[in-house]
């Protein structure tokens, strides 16, 4: 990153500093004043909430995707007695 | 668990983790590879590589990571050997990412349409499709930190890249996501 883009981005980010920053946005890894920064750009910026609105829906369907349930017992019994046989032979 | 046991090659402490980590590691290989049967034997692949390979543990990351790593290795190389996916190549994930003018969009984006992303089990189907067409590292890392809900370190040690590989790998794969699902939620 060249010298002028950080000069700017400590006063004003543009919509590709935004969505750069997404990432570490959602991991809580940006540090107070550059959050500061990033909502405030959001708050006035449309297309900004209009794309992360469905770069964050793209996450939670995700999220929700997970399987909870564990694994049927038998499998992990099949799994042992391969292993017991692989190993033991 | 116990770590120490199982790097020592304790047998027991072994068995006690298959127990524990089959479950995770078995949706994340039937992601890959989409074949019950297939998951199964790699699941036991897995483990068996884990237990011949352990010396090569190296104990910078957790040990289910590490054989979450193993995992989708051998979960990789299956599904590399059918054709019956419709993956797409490393070209069409560029086509997929936004593009900007002078720091902004360049193009206009719409909120989905609720009536369309309302019904759950349409909505499974819809994101399976577009998981599926994702190239083999984007859905790799989504697997695991989307998911899953690994952390992005965590994602980035099973998959043995740096993390901000990882970062930057993570933001791509969603917004490639984010565009195969514009066309079923967008408005036309
Ligand atoms: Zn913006």
């Amino acid at each position: 990153m060249n010298f002028l883009t950080r000069l700017r981005r400590r006063f004003m980010l543009t919509c590709e500093d935004v969505n750069e920053f997404l990432v570490d946005y959602f991991d809580g890894r940006l540090d107070e004043s550059m959050r500061e920064r990033f909502e405030r750009h959001i708050d006035s910026c449309e297309s900004c909430q209009a794309f992360i609105d469905q770069y964050e829906k793209t996450m939670a369907f995700l999220r929700e995707d997970r399987v909870e349930e564990e694994v049927p017992e038998e499998l992990v019994e099949r799994t042992l007695i391969f292993l017991r046989e692989e190993l033991d032979s | 668990m116990n770590e120490q046991a199982i790097i020592a090659g304790d047998r027991k402490a072994f068995e006690e983790m298959v127990r524990e980590e089959s479950s995770r590691l078995y949706h994340v290989i039937l992601r890959i590879v989409k074949d019950k049967d297939e998951a199964e034997s790699i699941m036991q692949e897995t483990f068996l590589q884990a237990y011949k390979s352990m010396d090569s543990f190296r104990g910078d990351s957790k040990l289910s990571t590490w054989l979450i790593g193993i995992g989708i290795n051998l979960a990789r190389s299956s599904r590399r050997k059918t054709s019956r996916y419709e993956t797409m190549g490393e070209e069409d994930m560029e086509r997929l990412q936004p593009s900007f003018r002078m720091g902004g969009y360049t193009q206009e984006y719409k909120p989905w349409r609720p009536d369309k992303t309302a019904e759950k089990s349409q909505r499974r189907e819809i994101i399976h499709r577009a998981i599926d067409k994702l190239s083999d590292t984007y859905r790799e890392i989504i697997i695991l930190r989307d998911i899953e809900q690994l952390s992005t370190s965590e994602a980035a040690e099973a998959l043995d890249i740096s993390e901000g590989a990882a970062r930057v790998r993570l933001h791509r794969a969603r917004q490639a996501l984010r565009a195969l699902l514009d066309d079923y939620f967008g408005n036309e």
